[in-house]
Formats: structure tokens, sequence, C-alpha cells
């Protein structure tokens, strides 16, 4: 299966599991997820194949806490963006966290990593 | 860089480390020497478990915020060629009192981690265990670490665990609820019951950052879990084991200068 199968496959698409995914070694420069594969599959599966499906140099954005997971798939870790809403912000997602709880701790977290080279 | 230019939290940190020696460290200092092991922070992990560090045999370390220096006598035992820098005359008082005793003798220096009065590149690890990594501004000693470091050294660092330092009340041991904000976290000054001390502390985002943009590429952080069976701290009494079993109490972070 080709990255164009895929992406233009709607059945293709449901299929895909995070933590194996039908696309050949090396075809991304970046691998992103938000609440995705890495809050749903198992972690340690899915950092294992973003590693198989990045390109030397790419670039990974998502959400966890794991460094030396990462580091053990050969990611080296570039940013942890704690991530502060902005006064007054609001979310579609009511009932998880309140902005007044938002703003003193980081309800979610970006890391951004890169495979070495 | 003479006393009087030191940042001015310096004179306050001094105070409390010179009353901590007549009260502890001076006494203690012994026990630490002595000990054969390697451990780690206050519930004393074994380096065996953590295998922290690299093979020191023949290493030029350089040890900021060393205290009695009990650490930098391990690594010694062990080939390394430690350099021992701390702003405590007491502190360092009791660190040479300890090598006329032991025989194991390394230049011990006064200074402070924010401006280390020794030559750039000439170190392969830069460590500090409860020393620069808290009592001193990051902001200050990790571009400080980079330079003392040849390329492709190492710096390992103890700290306390963001975790702990946010369920800190003022006064007492951590508490289970976050006690203060995330954001924003890097100066924190502790009232006279706890000793009136200046630490520093950042989120794991601030710490990554950090290392970042001083070239440093991060291999490790480790995350210590009080051992079964630990016993509250005898001296060091701002956690139970209780705590420490759930959450942890300090944090190890090991990284590469590039």
């Amino acid at each position: 299966m080709t990255v164009d199968d895929v992406v233009h496959n709607r059945d293709a698409w449901n299929r895909i599991s995070a933590t194996e995914v039908p696309l050949p070694d090396a075809s991304f420069d970046p691998v992103f997820c938000d609440h995705g594969g890495l809050t749903w599959a198992d972690l340690y599966d899915t950092v294992a194949e973003a590693a198989r499906l990045l390109r030397a140099g790419g670039l990974l954005v998502f959400n966890s806490e794991w460094i030396r997971l990462l580091r053990a798939n050969g990611f080296d870790s570039e940013a942890l963006l704690e991530l502060c809403p902005a006064e007054g912000a609001t979310t579609t997602y009511e009932g998880w966290v309140p902005l007044e709880w938002a703003r003193r701790w980081p309800s979610e977290n970006i890391w951004k990593v890169r495979k070495r080279g | 860089m003479s006393s009087s230019d030191f940042p001015e939290y310096v004179a306050q940190n001094v105070a409390g480390w010179t009353r901590t020696n007549e009260e502890y460290t001076n006494e203690s200092a012994s026990r630490a020497w002595a000990q054969d092991e390697i451990t780690w922070g206050i519930w004393h992990v074994p380096e065996s478990d953590l295998r922290v560090l690299p093979d020191v045999q023949g290493l030029d370390v350089v040890e900021l915020g060393c205290g009695t220096a009990y650490f930098s006598a391990w690594l010694a035992k062990r080939g390394a060629r430690p350099v021992g820098v701390d702003p405590t005359p007491a502190q360092l008082a009791t660190a040479r009192r300890m090598q006329a005793e032991s025989g194991i003798e390394f230049p011990l220096v006064e200074g402070v981690g924010e401006s280390v009065p020794l030559p750039g590149a000439s170190f392969d690890l830069v460590h500090s265990e409860y020393g620069a990594s808290i009592w001193a501004d990051p902001y200050r000693w990790i571009r400080e670490a980079n330079r003392l470091l040849r390329p492709g050294g190492r710096l390992i660092f103890l700290c306390n665990s963001t975790l702990v330092i946010l369920c800190l009340p003022d006064v007492g041991v951590a508490q289970e609820q976050l006690l203060r904000a995330q954001f924003g976290m890097h100066r924190f000054e502790w009232p006279e019951e706890e000793g009136g001390g200046v630490e520093f502390h950042l989120s794991h985002g601030g710490w990554i950052d950090l290392l970042r943009e001083n070239d440093f590429v991060l291999e490790r952080l480790i995350e210590i879990q009080a051992p079964e069976g630990a016993a509250d701290p005898d001296y060091y009494a701002f956690v139970t084991a209780e705590w420490g079993r759930k959450w942890p109490t300090e944090e190890i972070w090991v990284a590469r200068k590039q």
C-alpha cells in the first residue's frame, strides 16, 4: 500500500490502527497526532510505528510523557510545550478542565521530537 | 567573581547552609564519605538500580554545589578526577577535613554555579545533586555547564520533581493537592521556619527548552520513587515515605553537549 492509496481510500483509513500503519518505511517528514494514537492506542507500539514511518530528520508532534520511550525509538526530545489557555478562553470540550485550573497547570502537552539522522 | 558579586540570594543560601552544616552535614559527612556504594537523593536509591552514570574512570568531573563533597569522593574512588565547587565556606571546610581523614584528595573551589571560576571546555562531566541544580538560577548555571564541558561531555543533575514542589505548603510536608501553580514556576523562597532559602525549580517543559537552548541533547529523565519500606527522611523532612512511594520526590536529568 502506498501513501496515495491510503489518503484517497476511505475504507483503508477506517482500518488503520496507530500501532500497525499500512504505509512504507521512511515515507513522511512529520507524523502528527492530537489526542489520537498516543492517547487511545498503546503508546509503546505507536511510538515505534512513528519511528518506522519517519524519514531521517523528520518531525513528530503529539501528546505524551515518555522521554525514554522516544529515545529508545531513536527520537531526541526538542520541546515540551505545556499549554496555557489565554485569559477568558473558551472550549467546546465542556466539563473536563475548568479554565481556572487550566490557567495554573497544563491540561495538555505538545511534545516535539526529532528522529536522529 | 568575588563573593560580593554573587547574585543577591547567595548570601541568604550560604547563611542557611552554614546553619545546616552545624546542625547536620558536618557530622553526617563521615558516614557519607565512608559509604562505598553510590546512592541518589534523600531515599538513597543505589546507582546500581538506576544506572545513571557512565564509567567515570579517567573523566574530568566538576560538581556544582558539592557541599561536603561526598559525591565527588564517590566518583574519585571510581577513578574520576573531580573538582568540587561550593559557595559555603563551612561546607568546604568539612570537605577538606574529610579529605584529610580519608586521604581522598581533589581540588575544592569556593564559587557559585552561576559563574564558576574554572576554565571552559575542561570537563567531561558536570554533576550536581541538590547543588546548583536547585540553589542556582538555571538560566545562568546551565549556560555555565555548557561552557565548562568539552564537546560530547555529559551534564547529570538531580533536583526535586516538579510535582513535589507544586504540592509543598510554605511550612510542612508535601500534600496530596497541587498548592502552587505550575505556569511561571522558577524562583521559590521558603519562610524562616523552613530555613529561609531561595531555590529554583522549573517545569519539565522549561527544563527541556533550557537544555536545548544551551546545545544539550536530552538523554534521560529518571523520576525517583522511594523504595519499598523506606523510612521518612530524618533531616530533610519535606516529604513522607508514603508520598514518595506514590509520586516522584526527585528527578535526574542526563544530557549530552553537542
